[in-house]
């Protein structure tokens, strides 16, 4: 009761953050930016507090089963977010980074926390640091997509020059370049480490190792269609809208895969 | 608020401006009235060490000259201080024309809207309140008193609240910073980039000056006139070249700023298209009219291309926006108005307070330097018991005897009642003061 309840506030924080961020979008002014940055500040720490909370209780880290996986990618989101908006123009990026925190906590509130037991042989540190790497890397790849999304969306205004809200209120095209190339060097490196942890995990206790399971055919997707993303970042002509809509399709495939895999069989896997 | 109560408190209190702005005065007659430097300071002095003027404060910017005066009496301080404006301009009979005279509230709530940039030319620019900051800063040495220094303290709070709290400051609202801000929202920081500018006018300098103040790394400046260009450039750190071969350097250009009187569009569709995508984006700005820019380059897909028009677009939405900030900002100046208004007020009981502590502390001196032994057969306790006693009724003796004149008056019983419960109130206050391990 206590999680939910402790959840359930950090996702009204998180809304609040966010409806701020949306009247400064619409002209609001540094105030709101601020309240913002309060609002968000206080449902992370609420956020964070929950998932400690979880941990005690069940006595396993909130990473195994559907609602901890996803509250502790929220978390993730949140905070590579932060680290992102180091630079205040980048904070406008919460306008589209909060909905997806709010959806992944709601989700995981609604779903219920409660973990899926793993195989006794997989608890320990080495499934900790698996489960971390792998949701730090979807976490650092959904902010590299929502960088070129929103670089997409600035790059039209400026085409176009349509000097209104968007405008005025996103980041600049090199700043959403830099996010979406941090965001894919850090996901792309991190999401293969955690995929080989995982690997020989499940080869040493399993002596096995199938590409047919859900969620490593989900990581090798995800992190395939995050690749060729990286790759387009080589061509010629440098960043541009061409590139972004590739990590924008990477998004695509790797949420599209999401819900299929998910549709597909029973929940039984660690985090599909 | 009745317009009584707006005017301010009686004798020795009397707050005023006077003096001229975009307004009320063409740039002709606000160039004789501009003060500054140790024109500015010598006026100050002299005016503060006339009979008649109690605190001088002087704003003198491009866009207005105004003198905040306090003194005893109005009419006396409003002539003063025209006659010495006046006087200082050698316009004569006719310079009084141009000035305007303010007084009590209405003095604090046009500071208060200065300082927030609400009067002036282009609403929310920002160098006015670093200008009301500098004529305080300037008054401390001479002219500022008690009134004026929380006046200016209180209408530089305001200003700084109405700037955090509202988007009035938001955007820009030149040509030369549209263009910059258009760069910024491509690049970011401009300070690893290279500019090229086109032209040695008004417009390419101010530009290049904008360029330079935003850090910009490397600023060519190319014109038809070498000689020109390398005047130009030295004036704003830039490195000039001849406009014939400047467009070679396209490839190491991240902007390209064009402000030529040439009849035709010089930088061609070709030319724009040679330029490596390799090389990043390219942002050109072109001011000039006829453009000298293919506007067919806009369609290239690594070139950003904005014309005098798309400069002017950017200006016009940024100063709608900071229109459509003014209610929120005109609240934040009267509230902020208002407090102070209450201080000064409040500086009305200021003498009838003085007086009644002086007096009370000379009795409570007067009682403890007697210190006259009680009747013998009378402890210590109750000899201080007595003491005070006799203390408190020569200390309360006066007020109570103002009162009982009050209330011998005709109008005295309505301004009885409205004592009444205030006594109570600061009654009731000091009590909690005490009772908190204060004085209240």
């Amino acid at each position: 009761m206590l999680i939910r309840l402790l959840l359930t506030a950090a996702v009204l924080g998180y809304a609040a953050a966010w409806f701020l961020q949306l009247v400064r979008f619409r002209g609001g002014g540094d105030r709101e930016r601020f309240r913002s940055v309060v609002w968000a500040s206080g449902a992370a720490a609420l956020h964070v507090l929950g998932l400690l909370t979880c941990w005690f209780t069940y006595r396993t880290p909130p990473l195994v089963g559907f609602g901890p996986a996803a509250a502790t990618l929220a978390l993730a989101l949140v905070g590579g977010f932060f680290v992102a908006a180091r630079s205040s123009e980048r904070w406008s990026a919460g306008l589209l980074v909060l909905p997806l925190v709010i959806g992944l906590l709601a989700a995981s509130v609604w779903t219920g926390l409660s973990p899926a037991e793993p195989a006794g042989a997989l608890r320990g540190p080495w499934l900790v640091s698996h489960v971390l790497m792998v949701l730090g890397g979807y976490a650092s790849l959904l902010l590299s997509s929502i960088a070129a999304a929103m670089y997409l969306l600035q790059f039209r205004a400026l085409k176009k020059k349509e000097f209104g809200n968007v405008f005025r209120f996103f980041p600049s095209l090199e700043s959403l370049d830099r996010m979406n190339r941090i965001g894919l060097a850090v996901g792309l490196s991190t999401l293969a480490v955690g995929l080989l942890v995982g690997w020989s995990l499940t080869l040493t206790f399993e002596r096995e190792f199938s590409l047919t399971d859900r969620d490593v055919a989900f990581g090798l997707l995800t992190w395939t269609a995050y690749a060729a993303a990286l790759a387009a970042r080589g061509l010629p002509e440098r960043f541009g809208p061409r590139t972004a809509g590739v990590s924008i399709l990477a998004f695509v495939a790797s949420g599209t895969g999401f819900l299929v895999f998910r549709s597909w069989g029973a929940a039984t896997a660690l985090f599909l | 608020m009745s317009r009584v109560d707006r005017v301010g408190p009686g004798t020795g209190n009397a707050l005023l401006a006077v003096g001229l702005n975009h307004r009320t005065a063409p740039i002709e007659v606000r160039e004789q009235f501009a003060l500054s430097g140790d024109r500015l300071t010598g006026w100050v002095q002299s005016l503060v060490t006339t009979a008649g003027v109690a605190e001088c404060v002087v704003l003198s910017t491009c866009n207005r000259t105004e003198c905040y005066a306090a003194g005893p009496n109005p009419e006396e301080l409003e002539h003063i201080v025209r006659e010495a404006l006046v006087g200082e301009t050698g316009l004569g009979a006719s310079g009084q024309t141009y000035l305007r005279t303010i007084s009590g509230f209405d003095v604090v709530r046009h500071l208060f809207r200065v300082s927030s940039g609400l009067d002036s030319l282009i609403i929310g620019e920002p160098q006015i309140q670093g200008q009301v900051s500098t004529a305080y800063h300037q008054g401390l040495s001479h002219g500022v008193g008690p009134i004026l220094h929380r006046l200016f303290q209180s209408a530089l709070a305001a200003g700084a609240r109405v700037r955090t709290t509202t988007a009035i400051a938001r955007g820009t609202t030149s040509i030369p910073s549209a263009a910059v801000s258009l760069a910024r929202k491509v690049f970011g920081s401009l300070e690893d980039r290279t500019a090229l500018v086109l032209g040695t006018g008004e417009m390419g300098q101010l530009t290049g000056r904008c360029l330079r103040t935003e850090g910009i790394h490397r600023l060519y400046v190319a014109s038809r006139n070498p000689a020109r260009a390398e005047r130009v450039g030295r004036s704003i750190d830039a490195i000039a070249l001849e406009r014939s071969t400047a467009l070679h350097r396209l490839a190491e250009v991240d902007l390209l700023v064009t402000c030529t009187d040439s009849d035709a569009a010089f930088v061609t569709l070709e030319q724009a298209k040679s330029r490596p995508s390799s090389a990043g984006p390219l942002v050109v700005l072109d001011i000039a009219l006829p453009r000298n820019v293919d506007a067919r380059a806009a369609e290239l897909p690594g070139v950003f291309l904005y014309n005098i028009d798309d400069l002017q677009r950017v200006v016009d939405q940024a100063r709608e926006a900071r229109v459509g900030e003014q209610e929120g900002a005109e609240a934040i100046v009267d509230r902020h108005a208002n407090r102070y208004w209450s201080w000064y007020r409040s500086r009305i009981a200021a003498p009838g307070i003085r007086t009644l502590r002086e007096t009370a502390q000379e009795i409570v001196a007067d009682a403890l330097a007697q210190g006259r032994p009680g009747p013998r057969d009378v402890d210590e306790e109750e000899r201080i018991r007595l003491a005070t006693r006799g203390a408190l009724n020569k200390v309360l003796h006066a007020p109570t005897q103002a009162m009982r004149w009050v209330a011998e008056r005709s109008e005295g019983e309505a301004c009885l009642r409205d004592l009444e419960p205030l006594l109570k109130r600061a009654v009731s206050e000091s009590g909690r003061g005490i009772a908190d391990g204060g004085l209240g």
